[in-house]
């Protein structure tokens, strides 16, 4: 059931009714479990039990973690809950990856071996839902928060459905707290989920899937297209998965908010990013934070030497991008933003001993030249991210690099000029404040057309129904 | 101060809110209206147009007959509608008809039986009407009486549901809830191709299927609804492999080939609509097919389409034109669709055996005469 489906505005608007008109705390919460239930169920049935099933497991190792006193039975518990989710996520995700590389192993030292690959059916949103557990039963470890007594909340906690199949990736101490609030009804609240709905909305229809007509066919056979068509199929999916992506979390955020629940802000423009670094403070930002505050800081963060540091982010960024797929590619993607964050690290510490360098580079220019090298950089990593295979992406790194003659990707400049300078005026006026301070001034009316209009261009730009988020992959 | 602050920016919230909700709906409503009411350009772009033809035909002819031609795209580029409209305007006689093709592309059966009902609804009811058998549809048109087909409702109004009942009434319940889950909730979506193509061709999606873009059919067809085939002589190569897409499509139908009790319903259906509004069937047309195309055929396949023609000849005392054969292999693009110097010499041949001798009689067929007339043997 996707957020943009008809199915879905019925299920919303049955469940949203409900909602408002029960008065009661607790029976909002089992209406929301439920419908979260059957919002997961949609796509299967019995895999909406193991996530039921694991979710009740870690709220059994978390109260007896929080219960226990010793140490060793502490850190025993931490390691159990660790496990499980990790041995859900390694069996569903990874089984294949792993007996992959095992054998590929083997015979490259010479034993004659088959692979079995084995039909696993992935559970839509595993990896979201696996990493909010192993947060709370850390939190808990690390005495951070206390340990939920309802299980109901915990269960909304994880299976809220909003946020379950795609993120943001919430933590327990700023979700857990607000399933026991009672909910008062707020126009404003109302307005801003349904300006973020709207605003989700129309990237997913109008951008990410009409980018995905000219990205969709060079990454299929990127052999066939000459070298702009093969750049322009690397911009324009660069805007898809920004679009695709943070259109979810928005639209994720605006419904919540329609509940009443506050979920993590996931994206602050980041192709606005002067540098790798910043860029992975704006971007996802629900799993780099997760991932920096639990491997991370885990493994030492940047506390001890520079080479530590350094294999600390290495770490991390590789273990995110085996996160995203369960193939090389997102591997060597993981790696590749490490190394760029290394790199970003040695630059930093060589232009901070010139302040004309430090000027220069925080000039306007400078700023400009920065944020286009960052778009630059990341736009030739979503390559590997996008890529069917190494192969593949290799490529299209030839075909980006060399002048190569081929076909050409069918494009409607005016559509594809308009839709880049729609992107670029909404984050100029985003990033500097200006649409807040202007829209707060803006009549009812005026917002209304604005809202209908953004509905209306949504239905209108669509190019197909029913393409599914690339994030559910994950 | 501050609650009153807040009392109003709540209010400015509602009323962005509801306005907006309200505003959005109305569209939608309105847009339904005028697809409905005014606009089926809109919801299916090649019979919009075709109709508009028709309709400028009629309104230049007031005194004239008319005959529409009804059936796929075979008919559609195999007709040349402008030739043999000219011929009979040519006839200072009010008695020849004005001619136009309101073939669609996929234009089966029940596809046929809706443009009928759509042309009797808005009061363009024919005179006469040419109507093609596709062999193959005589099987694959089952499909559509299957719950696993999904049939382009964003095509169909409101009207064509009710029409589409009448024969597939086991799938009637489905058509509508999908019609009214589509079309009545979002138009906006549902008719955006359209929309787009018309409005803002830009943005139109450069992937979709020529046939959803309105501007295809306004540029393609020509003042009575005939498509000239745009390849004049086709290299060996594009013929061979024309004729292979054909042979993918169309081969493993045709050789098990049989007469569905569906398609067979819908036909009877179509010529019994034909006489309940008086409207005579000026012949019913087995388009011309290439010599390779036809050994595509079981042997019992062909049986079965001439048991069923001669059947409904008798029934109805209607011409069976059986053209298959009519037409030299060189004249076809993939074995079934003719090229232009294709058309010219079918639609010559149907022109002057068929539409020509009408020209001295009566168009307009009572339904007893019509019952009692001798039926023709096919033409060969």
């Amino acid at each position: 059931m996707l957020f943009c489906s008809q199915e879905f505005l019925l299920f919303f608007l049955i469940v949203f009714g409900l909602y408002w008109a029960i008065s009661h705390t607790r029976f909002r919460v089992y209406l929301l479990l439920a419908a979260s239930f059957y919002f997961y169920s949609s796509w299967n049935q019995w895999l909406a039990l193991i996530i039921v099933g694991s979710t009740i497991m870690d709220f059994l190792i978390a109260h007896a973690l929080e219960r226990s006193q010793r140490a060793g039975i502490r850190k025993a518990l931490l390691l159990l809950s660790v496990s499980f989710n990790l041995g859900i996520l390694a069996y569903f995700k990874y089984l294949n990856f792993f007996l992959d590389a095992l054998f590929s192993s083997l015979r490259l030292m010479g034993l004659e071996t088959s692979i079995p690959s084995l039909e696993i059916i992935l559970p839509i949103g595993i990896s979201f839902y696996t990493f909010e557990a192993i947060s709370y039963t850390a939190d808990i470890y690390l005495r951070r928060i206390k340990a939920e007594k309802s299980l109901a909340n915990f269960m909304l906690f994880i299976l809220f459905f909003p946020h379950l199949v795609a993120g943001p990736i919430v933590r327990a101490r700023d979700f857990l707290p607000q399933v026991s609030l009672h909910k008062r009804w707020s126009w404003m609240r109302m307005q801003f989920g349904a300006e973020l709905f709207l605003l989700g909305l129309i990237k997913k229809l109008a951008i990410a899937d009409r980018m995905a007509i000219i990205a969709d066919p060079i990454f299929a056979t990127p052999g066939a297209y000459g070298t702009v068509s093969v750049w322009l199929g690397v911009l324009a999916y660069s805007l898809q998965i920004y679009c695709d992506f943070s259109g979810y979390s928005d639209m994720a955020i605006g419904i919540a908010h329609m509940f009443g629940f506050k979920l993590g802000v996931n994206f602050r423009m980041p192709y606005l990013a002067r540098n790798i670094s910043e860029f992975w403070h704006r971007w996802h930002i629900s799993l780099s934070s997760w991932l920096r505050d639990y491997i991370f800081i885990s493994l030492g963060g940047s506390r001890g030497t520079r080479w530590l540091t350094y294999r600390n982010l290495m770490i991390t960024m590789a273990l995110g991008g085996l996160w995203h797929g369960a193939s090389w590619p997102f591997v060597f993607w993981g790696v590749l933003h490490a190394v760029l964050l290394i790199g970003h690290r040695i630059l930093r510490d060589l232009c901070e001993r010139s302040i004309w360098l430090v000027r220069g580079l925080e000039s306007y220019a400078g700023n400009g030249l920065r944020m286009a090298a960052t778009f630059l950089v990341v736009s030739l990593g979503w390559v590997l991210f996008r890529a069917p295979s190494m192969a593949s992406a290799l490529e299209v790194y030839r075909r980006m690099f060399m002048a190569v003659e081929g076909a050409v990707v069918p494009v409607s400049v005016i559509a594809f000029a308009t839709t880049l300078g729609c992107i670029a005026l909404a984050h100029l006026f985003g990033e500097s404040g200006l649409w807040k301070r202007y829209s707060q001034r803006l009549p009812g009316e005026a917002l209304s057309l604005g809202y209908a209009g953004m509905a209306l261009a949504a239905a209108l730009l669509a190019p197909a129904s029913g393409k599914a988020f690339i994030y559910f992959q994950f | 101060m501050l609650t009153n602050r807040r009392h109003q920016r709540s209010r400015r919230a509602k009323k962005a809110v509801l306005l907006g909700a309200g505003l959005f709906v109305g569209l939608q409503i309105l847009l339904l209206v005028v697809v409905e009411g005014w606009q089926p350009l809109y919801a299916d772009p090649e019979y919009g147009y075709r109709l508009e033809r028709l309709r400028v035909l009629r309104q230049k002819n007031p005194q004239r007959p008319s005959l529409v031609i009804l059936g796929s795209s075979r008919i559609g580029n195999g007709f040349d509608s402008d030739y043999s409209n000219s011929q009979c305007l040519a006839d200072t006689s009010t008695r020849s008809p004005t001619v136009a093709n309101l073939s669609l592309t996929g234009g089966t059966a029940v596809w046929q039986y809706l443009v009928l009902q759509r042309l009797i609804r808005q009061g363009l009811k024919p005179d006469s009407v040419i109507v093609e058998i596709l062999p193959g549809s005589l099987l694959s048109d089952k499909q559509y009486f299957t719950s696993e087909f999904h049939f382009p409702t964003h095509r169909l109004r409101w009207g064509d549901t009710a029409a589409l009942a009448t024969i597939v009434p086991n799938q009637a319940p489905r058509h509508r809830w999908e019609w009214l889950q589509h079309n009545a909730l979002f138009p906006w979506h549902a008719h955006r191709f359209s929309l787009l193509g018309l409005y803002a061709p830009a943005w139109q999606v450069e992937s979709i299927s020529p046939s959803s873009k309105p501007e295809f059919w306004r540029q393609t067809l020509s003042r009575t609804g005939w498509i000239a085939f745009p390849v004049a002589v086709p290299t060996p190569e594009q013929r061979r492999d024309a004729e292979a897409v054909a042979k993918q499509a169309y081969a493993p139908v045709m050789s098990t080939l049989q007469v569905s009790t569906e398609a067979e319903t819908t036909y009877r259906e179509i010529f019994r609509c034909c006489r309940d509004h008086r409207i005579r069937i000026a012949a019913v047309l087995l388009m011309p097919e290439s010599d390779v195309f036809r050994s595509w055929y079981s042997e019992s396949g062909q049986q079965h389409v001439a048991k069923f023609t001669e059947a409904i000849s008798k029934e109805f005392d209607i011409p069976v034109v059986d053209a298959r054969t009519w037409i030299a292999a060189d004249q076809f693009w993939d074995g079934h669709h003719l090229l232009v110097s294709g058309a010219r010499a079918f639609t010559t041949r149907v022109h002057t055996r068929l539409i020509q001798p009408r020209t001295t009689e009566s168009v307009a067929v009572p339904v007893d005469v019509l019952a009692t007339k001798p039926s023709l043997v096919p033409l060969r």
